[in-house]
């Protein structure tokens, strides 16, 4: 009998924009109706200090891309 | 009165390690060694690959620059200056406007040297920044950071802070073009007074344990002018106390050193940047150091009134050992 080869997939949590490999762009994906930027920082419980500054970070970006 | 020029305390003081001897191109090379141990053998040594050396070679471009113009001290007759031109139709030279005024040319070019060493970038370097994807996490830049490089002025050599954002490096974990190795500090705020000492204690707690402990050459902290202010004003705060003061302030004037965790902070012209690093890490590659304060002042040719006033540089700045380096606003 055959084993059956799980293949372990590594996946990246987008919606937490501190992870390691997470750009802006894959970030704003998650942004919906229902799911807005402060809920996805909320739900990490992020510091104020942190949020404060996605939130200015995301600012400038939008800003940039503009441009 | 004269202006104020800010000295250029990099290179005079050699604040980073300046390297002479370049005139268009160096070859950076950066090496290191790593080892397995193994048990005894008391044999004849075999090739076991337990020992791994690596020397990466990375060619930099130097640029040549210059500041130059014809002065017409034509212009000066009818004003004081005149009064210490010597007779003579020919002869409009002022002793006085080439003590008081034209002196002040090296110094000016001196100021700028130290402002292109710190803030500034090539309009070629802007655009390999501004590609970059920016993201919160290691690994990525910020939008903060590009804002900054987008922001800088257009120069013809990188600043160290652009290089660091974006190099070349065949020493990186993933060589050749692309965003720097430097450790980010996440999650950074504006600073002032207030908030200073927090700051500092984000980048100091991001720094790489290897770069804190550095003894043979301990790291410093590079920082924008004007912390200076908010260091003091911060440490002198009502509330602060002995324990409290995150800086230490030793001497005055001339000979004040300023330093945080033991770590001496140097003033230098960063524009929101700051930089935690082995000082001989970061690199100006230069022909001669003192061509930034050669000045050429001659009299055109053929009988021409007027003055030629010259200086030519060649520099490049560059960094090694890019995984010790914080850049706070990276």
């Amino acid at each position: 009998m055959e084993e059956n080869k799980v293949d372990k997939k590594v996946v990246l949590d987008t919606t937490n924009p501190f992870n390691t490999g997470v750009s802006y762009d894959m970030f704003l994906e998650n942004v919906n109706a229902k799911n807005s930027v402060d809920n996805m920082l909320n739900k990490h419980k992020l510091s104020d200090g942190e949020k404060e500054y996605i939130k200015k970070e995301l600012k400038e970006y939008k800003e940039l891309k503009k441009k | 009165m004269q202006e104020i020029y800010a000295e250029s305390f990099t290179l005079r003081e050699g604040l980073v390690e300046v390297n002479e001897g370049h005139k268009a191109g160096a070859d950076v090379y950066e090496s290191d060694a790593t080892v397995t141990a193994t048990a005894h053998n008391t044999g004849q040594v075999t090739v076991t690959g337990d020992i791994d050396l690596n020397a990466n070679k990375t060619p930099v471009s130097l640029t040549t620059f210059n500041y130059e113009d014809v002065i017409d001290e034509n212009v000066l007759k009818g004003t004081r200056f005149e009064r210490s031109m010597k007779s003579g139709a020919f002869n409009i030279d002022s002793d006085e406007f080439d003590r008081k005024v034209l002196i002040q040319v090296a110094p000016a070019i001196g100021e700028d040297i130290e402002n292109t060493i710190w803030d500034g970038a090539t309009t070629a370097q802007k655009a390999l920044i501004a590609g970059l994807t920016p993201g919160a996490g290691q690994g990525s830049i910020s939008a903060g950071a590009q804002t900054l490089a987008a922001a800088m002025p257009t120069r013809l050599v990188d600043s160290l802070p652009a290089v660091i954002l974006h190099n070349a490096s065949n020493a990186k974990a993933v060589p050749g073009a692309g965003l720097g190795d430097y450790i980010k500090v996440l999650s950074i705020a504006t600073i002032t007074a207030a908030n200073i000492g927090a700051e500092y204690e984000k980048m100091y707690l991001a720094a790489p344990s290897k770069a804190v402990n550095h003894r043979a050459e301990p790291s410093r902290i590079f920082a924008p002018l004007a912390h200076r202010q908010f260091i003091k004003v911060a440490n002198n705060a009502v509330s602060a106390t002995a324990d409290n003061k995150n800086f230490v302030i030793e001497g005055s004037g001339e000979n004040e050193v300023i330093s945080y965790n033991g770590h001496i902070i140097n003033f230098v012209p960063l524009v929101t940047f700051m930089i935690f690093a082995i000082p001989s890490y970061m690199k100006v590659l230069m022909d001669l150091m003192s061509d930034v304060s050669a000045l050429i002042i001659e009299k055109e040719s053929n009988a021409s009134q007027r003055r030629v006033l010259k200086n030519i540089q060649t520099m490049a700045t560059w960094i090694v050992g890019q995984k010790y380096i914080t850049l706070y606003g990276g």
